[in-house]
């Protein structure tokens, strides 16, 4: 094996115990014979494998899960009609097509009547049942027409996430 | 990093707040962590893992089991720390200062192998420091978490060989640091 491959394996797969057996039996051949790549192979130990792999696992401060917790309760308690209608569409993902929309149909007309009861909040209603309408859209068009339904980006898709 | 049952997660995908507890318990010492070796510094190591939650809590409802859950995290806090990361280099040079503050979880070990402890945490920082946010991501994943070339990949979106090339350009930077060029150009 020459120099050049044996320090390229040796930094990369020989060091991370990703080499297959025969290769790593002639990397062993020529670092016996190598003095530089002998040396190389001490300092990738000695300077970073080794000091890494001692690193320990921190945790976060006891506040922060109660911070989160907040936010949580905070954007729940802002958007419950939204919730309601992620957790509904959740449900109706693992149905068939058809079945969905009769399900749909029949959930929304009980929320609906529900919803009426407050007159005094008449335009919070429309809007809301707006949104329902674009919501039974989105049930004809199928799993597509979900990402466009949802205008606050509840889609998932974990692309969506890092954008 | 413990496995989380299906049943919690279907649980926490039904809004149950005491599942995502667990799945917080079991999960945010890598978050935190990994963030911390990203930035350096508490603060923002906080930062991203509140956000790294709050995208989990949002997104948990559409996580379908197709992949594994551990990965899926991995993958939320590994991109929401690199973006972070970027951004913050764009502004300062790319070496991170260690920060003094950042101390280690455990407060049982005795006053010398805390000693060490510290001494080896500064030095891990340095070298991280080092490198640019790829580079030192692929350290932390490979060096500190374990995780394989393939793992590797499967979590940054990439090909096994920038994975690889990534590992490699670091490693040349870090013994170019600590023992001269010529250890790798002889
Ligand atoms: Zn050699």
């Amino acid at each position: 094996m020459k120099c050049e491959r044996a320090k390229e394996l040796l930094m990369t797969d020989y060091a991370d115990g990703e080499l297959g057996k025969t290769y790593e039996k002639d990397i062993r051949q020529h670092i016996r014979n190598c003095k530089g790549c002998e040396e190389l192979e001490k300092a990738l130990k000695k300077t970073i494998i080794e000091p890494l792999k001692d690193s320990s696992r921190h945790t976060p401060p006891a506040y922060l899960w109660n911070n989160i917790k907040e936010s949580i309760n905070v954007k729940q308690a802002k958007n419950p009609i939204e919730d309601m209608i992620v957790n509904l569409g959740m449900l109706l993902r693992k149905r068939k097509p058809a079945f969905a929309f009769a399900t749909a149909a029949a959930i929304l007309l009980v929320v609906a009547t529900l919803i009426q009861i407050p007159m005094s909040r008449e335009k919070a209603v429309n809007s809301y049942l707006n949104e329902q309408g674009e919501f039974l859209n989105y049930l004809g068009n199928g799993e597509n027409g979900y990402a466009e339904f949802n205008s606050e980006g509840l889609g998932t898709g974990i692309e969506e996430i890092f954008l | 990093m413990q496995d989380i049952s299906k049943d919690t997660i279907a649980q926490a995908q039904m809004g149950d707040i005491d599942a995502f507890e667990k799945i917080y318990n079991v999960t945010s010492g890598f978050v935190y962590s990994l963030s911390l070796r990203m930035t350096s510094n508490k603060e923002d190591a906080e930062e991203i893992t509140q956000d790294v939650f709050l995208k989990i809590h949002k997104s948990l409802k559409r996580f379908e089991f197709r992949s594994s859950f551990k990965t899926w995290v991995y993958r939320i806090a590994v991109n929401t720390a690199i973006n972070f990361s970027r951004r913050v280099s764009k502004k300062k040079a790319d070496t991170v200062k260690y920060d003094d503050t950042v101390d280690t979880a455990e407060e049982k070990d005795t006053m010398r192998d805390a000693h060490e402890k510290e001494h080896n945490e500064k030095l891990i920082q340095s070298m991280l420091g080092i490198l640019n946010p790829d580079q030192r991501l692929c350290m932390i994943l490979r060096n500190i978490e374990g995780l394989s070339y393939e793992e590797i990949a499967e979590t940054l979106k990439v090909n096994i060989n920038t994975v690889r090339t990534r590992l490699k350009r670091a490693r040349e930077k870090l013994i170019s640091h600590f023992h001269g060029k010529e250890v790798i150009c002889r």
